[in-house]
């Protein structure tokens, strides 16, 4: 009786808390306080809070690997794996952000961009972020492969993070997912200082020209035209360019509402519940509580940082050398975080002049940021994959 | 050492390389864009101008999108015009009508 008891507090999980894991578990619950009481983008928050605070519960065995053995020359299951471990292979093969991207694009309207091409650069300059950052990881010592999965967090676009990190440095996939979505909810926060440090009162008060209307065409020949394009100088960005691309094109084709209608809302949540659990799965005690981490969140801010800055400094640059004016506050929009950062350079625009209407203005860097990010992955995964 | 210098290589390629092909983008949607606006302008130019003495609405087949805004902005104003007129009309008439309908 006594064996039996004592072989049964040796299997509960208490007999295997480890003061690490009440750490993970307390990361797990501040994500998931944040998700849930300060909406802190709560659809990724909430399951990858949830999904951390799985993992760390001790012997529940739901990243264990499959055991496999050899019997008369073919391959046994001996003990299958866990739960997550599977749903993880949608993260480790590269699955679920490109489809993730096909939502994206099934839910963004590149109107805007289209209406004011120039904007793109804004995409561009914000991308600037990576590239410094991926610099400063390697002089900290990061590998190039980490340094590369680190940078794009300034891209602030959480499934490039996640597809970049999963191929190139997999074993910092849940710190630099959790770096980029927690930045990306914290836009609000930190991006405004750094737009009223770069720019005067005047330069937040120019109201630009209203865009001109884009017809259904033009938004019918984007998607295959960047596809093609974009794809032809870069292959290696197919997965997530190619992915966005489609969804667009099922959105603006008109002939394929359902399929919009499923990539849009039930397809993109599925893989949002899946991809947020196993991000969160993947941040055991042992490759999260480490100096590593807090490195890399440490280097996600400031390639954030940087990214917003040097739109706004390009949106300035643009201002000196074309006639016609561009308020600098929509180049913040450039980092990816659709529509987050569109709606920040609105509202600081409207704080300093009520009637001037920024949003749909910062609506196309926004999207050009999120193809920018693509591309600036696919440069990485070129030379590093 | 040599690992930062080959980051710093990777640094440049990158930023360029981003820049270019987001400017090549932007090029093309600006090419796009006027190819387009062609296309859509020349069936419009090459539709027969309607008879003077003729002067009921003929729809045009070959111009149908240019002939849809104007009849769009057209139909707006008048729509725009009756309601104005519809509010100047029951504002003046409101407190014979003995409806009891308060007005804002």
């Amino acid at each position: 009786m006594t064996d039996m008891i004592v072989k049964f507090i040796l299997s509960t999980g208490f007999a295997h808390l480890t003061l690490s894991h009440v750490v993970m578990i307390l990361v797990a619950l501040g994500l998931l306080y944040l998700g849930i009481f300060r909406k802190y983008e709560p659809l990724l928050l909430v399951p990858i809070g949830f999904g951390m605070l799985l993992i760390n519960l001790p012997m529940t065995g739901l990243m264990a690997e499959p055991v496999y053995r050899i019997s008369d020359g073919s391959l046994v299951v001996e003990k299958i794996g866990g739960l997550l471990y599977y749903l993880y292979q949608g993260d480790a093969l590269g699955i679920f952000p490109p489809i993730i991207f096909m939502g994206v694009g099934a839910l963004t309207d590149f109107g805007p961009l289209i209406a004011n091409p120039k904007s793109i650069l804004l995409g561009a300059a914000a991308q600037f972020g990576i590239f410094t950052t991926f610099l400063g990881a390697i002089v900290l010592g990061f590998t190039h492969q980490e340094a590369a999965s680190i940078g794009i967090i300034g891209g602030a676009d959480g499934p490039t993070t996640i597809y970049l990190s999963s191929l190139l440095a997999p074993h910092m996939l849940a710190a630099t997912a959790v770096a980029a979505y927690s930045y990306m909810a914290l836009v609000p926060i930190i991006q405004p200082p750094i737009m009223r440090l770069l720019t005067t009162r005047q330069e937040r008060r120019i109201v630009m020209e209203q865009l001109r209307p884009v017809s259904r065409r033009e938004k019918i020949v984007f998607p295959v035209m960047v596809t093609v394009l974009v794809l032809l100088f870069l292959p290696s960005a197919a997965p997530l360019i190619g992915m966005l691309m489609l969804g667009n094109l099922f959105r603006e084709c008109g002939v394929t509402k359902r399929l919009s209608e499923t990539t849009q809302h039930s397809l993109i949540n599925i893989v949002t519940i899946f991809l947020g659990v196993t991000v969160g799965a993947s941040a055991s005690a042992e490759t999260f509580l480490n100096i590593k981490t807090l490195g890399i969140l440490a280097l996600g801010i400031v390639a954030f940082a940087i990214g917003t800055a040097c739109g706004i400094l390009l949106a300035k640059l643009l201002n000196v050398l074309s006639p016609k004016k561009i308020n600098p506050l929509i180049g913040s929009a450039g980092v990816s975080a659709v529509p987050m950062a569109a709606r920040v350079s609105q509202v600081v625009g409207q704080k300093e002049s009520p009637d001037n209407f920024l949003l749909m203005h910062a609506m196309g860097p926004n999207v050009a940021g999120v193809i920018g990010s693509a591309v600036a992955a696919g440069i990485m995964l070129s030379v590093f994959g | 050492m040599s690992d930062v210098i080959v980051g710093l290589q990777i640094t440049v390629l990158g930023m360029v390389s981003v820049f270019c092909i987001l400017l090549i983008l932007s090029l093309a949607m600006h090419f796009m864009s006027r190819l387009l606006g062609q296309l859509k302008e020349a069936p419009a130019q090459q539709a027969p101008a309607p008879q003077a003495t003729d002067r009921r609405y003929h729809p045009s087949p070959t111009a149908p999108q240019v002939r849809d805004e104007r009849d769009q902005k057209e139909l707006m104003a008048v729509i725009a015009a009756s309601i104005a007129a519809y509010k100047r009309v029951h504002r003046e008439r409101a407190p014979d009508s003995g409806h009891g309908i308060p007005r804002s």
